[in-house]
């Protein structure tokens, strides 16, 4: 159990040792081709076989072992949240808040979305937004001390630590220019904004995050959390690694692949289909003209009598 | 049926009447949402096909109309009366390109009552660039005009109604076109779309459902940030979400980008002289160089 008075000192270790990562990150250049629409070609050639897709994904989705359905997530931090708690959290206040069956609150510059059955919390303040004329020549808030403010916010939310994985932060960018003009005249730092992905038996978790944008003075502008009770299915087995890849073989040859696509999975939890459950799944993102797409893999099968759809 | 009868009942009627009413929300009306989306190209135009673009597209549909539940004023959940109104969900069958193509541009257009015909659309299909002008391939190559593909200089957008269009499509707002998307826009207000390839998946569903929703409380432009903007989404690319808007100047450009809601639009722009865009700075995605950093190709 980790000690909740270390915790923002952890959290902007970890938010600021990420700062480093996302200014490497603005130089990487893609791997993938520039120009992906030689003669507007916007179908695959259809020309991979089965055999060969089986290749490329055994090389590209990691091994797993029993212990991927060993995971388990400390709290359920979004269901123990009320309209109140969330107010004070990001120093704000609300009139006339609405009763608790509700799973939203305006008021006159400020809105609270407050789903603790979906783990779904989003806040804004638009008092708090960039203004042009007003902010238009002042410059953020630097990075660190935005990570400060984030992990002061996480503590308050009582998210827990070790489920944040490697977070970046990253500006919100204006930029215009008057017609006629070949590119941006004009361009401004809005906010700081921290991407943090939740993680748990080191993997990550899809559709579950948090982003939360800092403007110049220091204050939260507006927060997303998608955090979500994890609760591990244990009606599931895991299927072997062929069921596996001739399962993600048929998908892909649904959308006409292209011969040169390419692969790249990682492991992670989700909930598929709709169902209460998170289970572990493999992410395969592939790169193929003229769409990219993920398809969510399974690894498991039900091992009840009835299981649903 | 005595009269102490009918008191009774006109008593229940009454009473289910002002407890619906008192419950259920409508929409207002004012505003209609669209939506097009394409699977499969096995009509006369080609694309590869992919299966979970119509559920992206319907997840945006259903939630920006969501009237949810509403309690003696209190809205308890959904968008209660300012929820758009379910003006068109349509997947496959006769996406043309006429549909979305402007009459004073050429010939075959016929947006008005169709693309230009809603107050927010989404749009989900094939993107591409063809130098620096977005492309979309429809699905059905009509006879008598046009083809497989609508461009954007084929597009007037607001001429007739439309405020907001949102883009599922990849290189639907590379940088190279940001200086000329504005002249696409009759009296629209902002247009969101992808710099580099977006990325189609059933894990991506509810990105579109949460953009949708969280668009009546934060800003368009930043809900489309906020649920688009993946990074790393493929091991090695991002997806890099772009909102873009015009005004008669900056103050007004960055005025109606940083305030305009789905319960809070402005009045059509009175005239254009200024575009602007906000997106999330050294976002690297498949397709394209680093956002903002090459405005040539």
């Amino acid at each position: 159990m980790f000690n909740l008075k270390t915790l923002p000192n952890i959290v902007t270790f970890t938010l600021f040792a990420s700062i480093s990562y996302s200014a490497a990150a603005l130089t990487e250049t893609s791997s993938v081709s520039k120009d992906p629409t030689q003669g507007i070609n916007l179908v695959g050639d259809n020309k991979i076989t089965e055999s060969e897709l089986i290749k490329q994904l055994d090389a590209a989705i990691p091994q797993w072992t029993d212990s991927i359905l060993n995971a388990r997530s400390l709290d359920n931090p979004i269901a123990n949240l009320n309209f109140n708690f969330v107010l004070a959290s990001f120093n704000d206040e609300m009139s006339n808040l609405p009763p608790e069956e509700a799973s939203q609150a305006f008021g006159k510059v400020n809105a609270i979305h407050l789903n603790k059955k979906t783990g779904k919390l989003r806040y804004v303040n638009r008092d708090r937004r960039w203004h042009f004329e007003r902010d238009n020549k002042q410059k953020p808030i630097s990075a660190r001390a935005a990570s400060e403010i984030v992990s002061k916010l996480l503590t308050q939310l009582k998210i827990p630590y070790s489920e944040l994985n490697r977070p970046i932060v990253r500006s919100q960018i204006a930029a215009g220019a008057k017609v006629g003009s070949k590119q941006p005249q004009d361009k401004f730092e809005m906010y700081q904004i921290a991407y943090i992905p939740r993680q748990i038996n080191g993997l990550n978790i899809l559709q579950s995050d948090i982003k939360v944008a800092i403007n110049h003075q220091g204050q939260v502008q507006r927060a997303s959390i998608d955090w979500p009770e994890f609760k591990l299915d244990d009606q599931i087995q895991l299927i072997d690694r062929k069921s596996v890849l001739q399962n993600a073989v048929q998908e892909i040859m649904l959308q006409n692949p292209d011969s040169d696509l390419i692969i790249k999975s990682k492991l992670a939890y989700a909930k598929v289909n709709d169902d209460s459950f998170h289970q572990p799944v493999a992410v395969l993102s592939v790169n193929s003209l003229p769409t990219p797409y993920q398809l969510i893999i399974k690894l498991t099968e039900s091992t009840s009598e009835y299981e649903s759809e | 049926m005595n009269m102490q009868i009918k008191k009774i009942c006109f008593s229940k009627v009454s009473q289910c009447i002002l407890y619906s009413l008192l419950i259920t929300p409508f929409a207002h009306g004012a505003y209609e949402a669209k939506s097009y989306a394409v699977t499969t190209w096995d009509a006369s135009c080609s694309g590869s096909t992919r299966s979970a673009w119509d559920n992206m597209a319907d997840a945006w549909y259903d939630e920006i109309t969501n009237t949810g539940f509403s309690l003696f004023g209190w809205c308890l959940s959904g968008h209660c009366s300012d929820a758009f109104t379910r003006d068109g969900q349509y997947v496959n069958g006769n996406i043309i390109n006429s549909k979305f193509a402007d009459s004073s541009l050429v010939s075959w257009g016929n947006d008005t009552r169709h693309l230009d015909e809603g107050d927010a659309v989404m749009l989900a299909l094939h993107g591409f660039e063809s130098g620096n002008d977005y492309g979309g391939r429809v699905r059905v190559n009509e006879s008598g005009g046009g083809n497989c593909d609508i461009m954007r200089s084929e597009m007037e957008l607001g001429d007739s109604d439309l405020e907001f269009l949102h883009l599922s499509s990849c290189q639907s707002m590379d940088d190279n076109q940001w200086s000329t998307w504005w002249s696409a826009f009759g009296r629209a207000h902002q247009v969101d779309g992808f710099h580099g390839l977006m990325w189609i998946g059933s894990s991506l569903v509810n990105d579109y459902k949460d953009f949708a929703d969280d668009a009546f409380s934060s800003t368009i432009a930043e809900s489309w940030l906020d649920n688009m903007y993946i990074p790393d989404i493929s091991g090695s690319d991002d997806q890099c979400p772009v909102a873009y808007a015009v005004g008669a100047n900056s103050t007004d450009t960055w005025n109606r980008i940083g305030t305009e809601r789905y319960d809070n639009v402005h009045s059509d722009p009175s005239s254009i002289g200024y575009w602007g865009v906000i997106y999330i700075r050294g976002c690297d995605p498949a397709a394209e160089s680093v956002i903002a950093s090459d405005f040539s190709s």
